[in-house]
């Protein structure tokens, strides 16, 4: 499969719906989870209001915050991570692939037809439902212009 | 079942899978759906008559916050057959409209 570098989303760019992946950029909706170094963990709690009981996980526990400080700037993140050393940082980064692998198309659809393959799924083609119409294809199409799609 | 055509997209819609995903489920029905498109994307009509842009939207999808969404998907069939990929956004879904017959 064939990658192309050069689209119209090279950086993200609002859209209108509440949880539209270019609003989780920004931090929104899908709950960016950043990190949270007191803990060694990803804090939910600081971007969709939802405290998460605290995980102590062992590691990066000298640089100890105060009790109430659960939630960081970037700054403060780049601060802290700037301060660890080179094991502690190995040891984050894997947590943070391993916990939060990063996606692609191809890896995605790779798997779904193996399972295809394997005859443990049909993929049928789209139905109705999967075609927006009337006023659910108008917000798309309002979107399609906001975003600059196609183009 | 047809030829899977080439899925062409940017490294930005890489990033948006990303985001979205996190749960072995929405993976799941992502790579699926990214598959269906592949396949049967010139069953998905163009959106308009002044745009080539074709829209796809997922069936209602639980998500692990208890929201319902679908995953709508932008693309454009082009003539060499490949399917680019524009655009991916998770959209609530109406609770009421899902309710009404």
């Amino acid at each position: 499969m064939r990658i192309a570098t050069d689209m119209n989303h090279s950086t993200p760019t609002a859209g209108t719906s509440a949880t539209s992946t270019s609003a989780a950029m920004s931090g929104a909706a899908l709950c960016s989870p950043p990190l949270d170094l007191v803990n060694g963990s990803f804090n939910y709690g600081s971007i969709c209001g939802v405290d998460e009981p605290s995980r102590r996980t062992g590691f990066l526990t000298k640089h100890v915050a105060p009790a109430c400080c659960t939630r960081m700037s970037i700054e403060q993140i780049q601060r802290e991570v700037g301060q660890l050393t080179d094991a502690e940082r190995q040891q984050l980064s894997a947590w943070i692939l391993a916990t939060y692998p990063p996606r692609s198309v191809e890896n995605l659809v790779s798997r779904a037809e193996q399972q295809a393959r394997r005859g443990e799924w049909t993929p049928l083609p789209p139905s109705d439902d999967n075609l927006p119409t009337g006023e659910a294809l108008g917000q798309a199409l309002k979107r399609v212009k906001s975003l600059g799609l196609g183009r | 079942m047809p030829k899977a055509r080439p899925l062409v997209h940017s490294a930005w819609f890489d990033f948006a899978l990303t985001r979205l995903g996190g749960a072995e489920r929405m993976d799941d029905m992502l790579g699926k759906e990214l598959y269906r498109l592949s396949l049967y994307a010139d069953l998905v009509p163009v959106s308009a008559a002044d745009t080539a842009m074709r829209i796809y939207r997922t069936a209602p999808f639980l998500r692990d916050d208890g929201q319902i969404v679908r995953l709508w998907i932008y693309f454009v069939l082009r003539n060499d057959d490949a399917v680019e990929l524009h655009h991916i956004e998770a959209v609530d879904e109406d609770m009421g409209s899902l309710a009404a017959p």
